[in-house]
């Protein structure tokens, strides 16, 4: 039984407003194991994406403010950590790509100089194996013709290009986590299962853990060894990824999988009506502290669910779900 | 009519967009915090509203009008009658600068109007249509921007007879194009956007289009650039009656009056320190109100 | 494309329709190569394909956004051109933001098109307004709040009762869900088949997304670099698609069955402006043989309704990895 890579406890962040304090995520905490794949699944306002960047602290100070909860990351915790230790993480033990790669990279740099940059950076390396280890690295994603692209600028590659020298440049420095902020959802679909290829064959060699987020339930399904579903800033449900999809312990999650058409929807005969989860995702101020935050939108409600705040259950051996239901 | 085939989203579900303002409220939220912009907007509405009961309220405590001679007390100091002194032809400095400032501020406002209109229109059209028609507008522009504007007011007010349409056309020339550039450049990305489109898809016609749709949206920039002209007109206005080119004796306006006080400047300085410090104060605040505008309209 | 067996009337046709744009100093695009299409009344047909493919460019010249560069577009046996085209075809926007003017409200944005194709005035505009934020399930009185104020389903919500206000047969449905989350995505896409059935329209439904597109298409077309490869009703194309292409596109659709991709395509899509000779899909496929760069591959009809563009396959032999020997 090792001990995880990066464990998250009880994390509340929230953004300063001109209506008060919002809050982005209440409470959020979950462990990431060496090697593992975890992936966080969530819809617009679950608190997925700000929980992500809170990791590194990559949110500007004002209007964000974390005001719980504490980050270890390989016993240290990262926010309790100086400017120039948090530094020294970020590109070194931590490595992150964002959804859009044409605005992570500089437009005005060749490739190979920011590659450098950070390998310069972190390993210590001279220019000439800075270079070499540059040009490697383009390979090991599948680049082709891995001079002339080096070479080049930004704007002169596609998406799917882009992302793979996102990718390169993040796994140069060796990290021991990958935290991947919806890397596929700006893509096609044939690009976007290259790229998840990449990072499970990545996984697979070098043992980097990755923290994968993305609003496509079914992209998980196919490359997270554990998920994490999120709503209302909290988290709702987490579970090994093939429990999860069989059997979901959730009403949301369970919401979730059903609204999304499946083959078998569109059977001979009449089109099914598909499974739809009425209303809205809530405002994380207005909602009252003692209500599940998905009880007014659940269809499995009961009167216990606006009685008190739900319980964190573990509903079989490493399955745990934000419910007052234990089946 | 039959049962709606979804749930409806009803008007009391909350989200994140719901608190979103409005986009006037919206602008007036953030001009409000700004409290430069507020303090300036305060003292241009001080002025306009002494500009308009001023010389009222003038009449009513002492009589005093703008062209009334007081002859037996010229070049006077400041009096409970006279509360800033009199000129050099007996009329009550404090009541000039009341209604001078009325003139001012309505050339001002009118000139910038007029700039406005037609900058709107061409610099709509032009961009709008494109192609060989925009070429040739904008070069029209590009060769009119390059003559000296100044000279050609002066041209202008000395050549025709000077009436106060002529003076207000003559300013107006004063800001037009900038603003006939600023909209086409606002037309020329708002094209594309994608409402434009789909206003064309349900049969708009183009003016239609152009009126209902790229206006509306491209007036943010050009109502802070108004703004901002405005002083400027006035500054050309006051530069143009300093000259006796501009508005008329015995009417005064800010250039005017400070005409008359350069002239006795050296025996009775406060007719040209009371009415300069006025234009001064008045141009300064207005110009931060527009700045803080400007802002606010540009980060909706 | 005189193959297919209707007992349905033809609305659209679409023949031999080129599509190209002029892009300042590199020359040439074309969008849409030669594109060849029949819509029928009353179904939903599904239109794939990935980055360059030219399905936007397609639905947008159906709408006269565009204009063809070559071919034809009949609407009801007449020619596109003479035809009233707003009150015919309507299109659903992708984004619900951008297509929706910022400063006008919900009310006028929905009233447009009655003003605009005079259909509706003073009193009867209203009431007709009311009626139709009632039908895609908006409450009425969201009508005089601004797009700014509303979420992203409600805004697509507005664009879709836009579009139903000029009573069109025809909606040509640019990827209508892509921009909002799943959960709501369910919602729209039973709106729209709700719709349909309803008021018996006809949908081109323009997505990348493989899943909602087989859920709602009655058959799917798929396009690559500006080609048509695949045609057929959409449980064949989902199940059994012909074409390599097809199959990596559905094979790399995620799926909560959690299956590993069995066909992954290692290289990029190639440049729209410089497309590969011959068959365009030969330099990823990975049963390409040297012909495949000599001609470009008809669109045969291998099974009865399904067509393909590829030459290792044939009504005789219609399953590519056989023909292959793999």
């Amino acid at each position: 039984m090792s001990e995880p890579l990066l464990s998250i406890r009880n994390l509340a962040v929230g953004f300063q407003t001109r209506h008060g304090h919002s809050p982005a995520v209440a409470g959020v905490s979950y462990d990431v194991m060496p090697g593992e794949i975890v992936g966080i699944a969530g819809e617009s306002g679950s608190g997925k994406s700000v929980t992500n960047l809170s990791i590194l602290r990559l949110l500007p100070s004002p209007p964000c403010e974390i005001t719980a909860g504490e980050i270890l990351f390989e016993g240290r915790d990262l926010l309790k950590a100086s400017e120039s230790e948090l530094r020294n993480v970020r590109g070194g033990g931590i490595a992150v790509i964002f959804q859009d790669p044409m605005n992570s990279l500089h437009p005005l740099l060749r490739i190979v100089t920011q590659m450098t940059e950070s390998t310069q950076l972190h390993l210590g390396l001279g220019c000439g194996d800075a270079r070499k280890h540059a040009l490697a690295a383009l390979a090991t994603v599948g680049i082709p013709d891995v001079e002339r692209v080096a070479g080049g600028y930004p704007h002169q590659l596609s998406g799917g290009m882009r992302q793979r020298v996102m990718i390169a440049m993040a796994l140069s420095t060796g990290p021991k986590l990958l935290i991947a902020d919806e890397p596929t959802t700006a893509l096609d679909v044939t690009i976007q299962a290259l790229i998840l290829d990449l990072i499970r064959k990545r996984r697979d060699e070098t043992g980097t853990s990755v923290i994968l987020t993305t609003h496509d339930l079914g992209v998980l399904a196919g490359i997270a060894d554990r998920v994490i579903v999120m709503y209302a800033g909290r988290v709702f449900e987490t579970a090994p990824a093939s429990e999860l999809f069989k059997a979901p312990a959730n009403p949301y999650t369970r919401a979730l999988v059903r609204s999304i058409p499946q083959e078998e929807s569109n059977g001979d005969g009449a089109r099914q009506k598909l499974f739809q989860i009425p209303g809205l995702p809530p405002v994380l101020a207005e909602l009252p502290p003692s209500h599940c935050p998905f009880a007014e939108r659940c269809s499995e409600v009961t009167s216990q669910c606006r009685e008190g705040f739900p319980p964190f259950q573990e509903v079989a051996p490493g399955h745990f779900s934000l419910c007052w239901r234990t089946a | 009519m039959s049962a709606p085939a979804v749930e409806p989203a009803g008007i009391g579900l909350t989200g994140p967009a719901q608190l979103a303002l409005s986009p006037r409220q919206d602008v007036w939220d953030r001009l409000r915090r700004n409290r430069l912009a507020i303090g300036g907007g305060l003292v241009v509405v001080l002025v306009v509203l002494l500009a308009i009961v001023g010389p009222a309220l003038m009449a009513m405590y002492s009589g005093a009008t703008y062209d009334g001679q007081d002859l037996e007390h010229r070049l006077a100091d400041p009096t409970t009658a006279h509360p800033l002194g009199t000129d050099i032809l007996g009329r009550d400095l404090l009541t000039r600068m009341f209604y001078g400032s009325r003139i001012s501020l309505a050339v001002g406002l009118l000139a910038t109007l007029i700039s406005v209109l037609v900058g709107v229109i061409y610099g709509a059209i032009s961009g709008y249509a494109g192609g060989h028609l925009d070429e040739i507008m904008m070069r029209l522009v590009d060769i009119l921007y390059s003559l000296p504007t100044i000279m050609l007011i002066i041209v202008l007010m000395a050549l025709f007879e000077r009436t106060f349409f002529l003076l207000l056309v003559a300013l107006a020339m004063v800001g037009w194009l900038d603003i006939a550039r600023i909209v086409r450049g606002q037309v020329l990305s708002l094209k594309h956007e994608q409402y434009v489109e789909a206003a064309r898809t349900i049969g708009v016609s183009s003016w239609g289009i152009i009126f209902r749709h790229i206006i509306p949206n491209a007036m943010g920039p050009v109502i802070a650039y108004a703004l901002l002209t405005v002083p400027s007109v006035i500054l050309a206005e006051a530069f143009l009656s300093f000259l006796g080119l501009g508005v008329q004796p015995p009417t005064p306006s800010w250039g005017v009056l400070a005409g008359d006080g350069a002239q006795v400047m050296a025996v009775h300085p406060i007719m040209l320190i009371a009415p300069a410090l006025l234009m001064t104060v008045s141009l300064v605040s207005l110009n931060f109100f527009a700045e803080g505008l400007r802002e606010a309209l540009d980060r909706s | 494309m005189s193959t297919q067996t209707p007992p349905a009337e033809t609305l659209l046709s679409i023949g031999n329709l080129s599509v190209q744009f002029n892009v300042p100093g590199r020359g040439q695009l074309r969008a849409v190569d030669n594109v060849s299409l029949d819509l029928r009344k009353g179904e939903t047909l599904g239109l794939v394909g990935e980055s360059g493919c030219g399905k936007t460019t397609l639905g947008r010249a159906i709408l006269r956004l565009n204009r063809p560069a070559a071919g034809s577009i009949a609407w009801r046996g007449q020619d596109h051109a003479g035809v009233d085209l707003p009150r015919s075809i309507q299109m659903v926007f992708q984004d619900p933001y951008s297509s929706l003017n910022p400063r006008m409200t919900i009310g006028a944005i929905v009233g447009e098109p009655l003003r605009s194709l005079s259909l509706a005035r003073g009193k009867a505009a209203e009431e007709r307004v009311v009626q139709l934020m009632e039908q895609v399930g908006l409450d009425p009185r969201l009508r005089t709040r601004f797009p700014g104020q509303l979420s992203g389903g409600q805004r697509q919500r507005t664009g879709i009762a836009r579009a139903l206000a000029a009573k069109p047969e025809l909606i040509v449905a640019d990827e209508p869900i892509a921009a909002l989350d799943v959960s709501i995505q369910a919602q729209i896409l039973n709106l729209l088949e709700n719709l349909r059935v309803e008021l018996g329209l006809t949908y081109l439904f323009i997505s990348h997304d493989l899943r909602a597109v087989r859920y709602l298409a009655d058959r799917i077309a798929v396009m690559y670099l500006g080609e048509l490869v695949e045609l057929g009703s959409a449980k064949e194309v989902g199940q059994r698609p012909l074409m390599p292409y097809t199959r990596a596109l559905m094979d790399a659709a995620p799926s909560l069955s959690g299956h590993r991709q069995r066909m992954v395509l290692t290289s990029d899509i190639p440049s729209p402006m410089n497309p590969p000779s011959g068959c365009r899909f030969r330099t990823r496929c990975p049963y390409a043989i040297a012909d495949c760069s000599h001609a470009k591959p008809p669109l045969q009809e291998i099974a009865p309704g399904h067509f393909a563009a590829c030459i290792r396959i044939g009504p005789e032999q219609p399953d590519i990895t056989e023909a292959a020997g793999q």
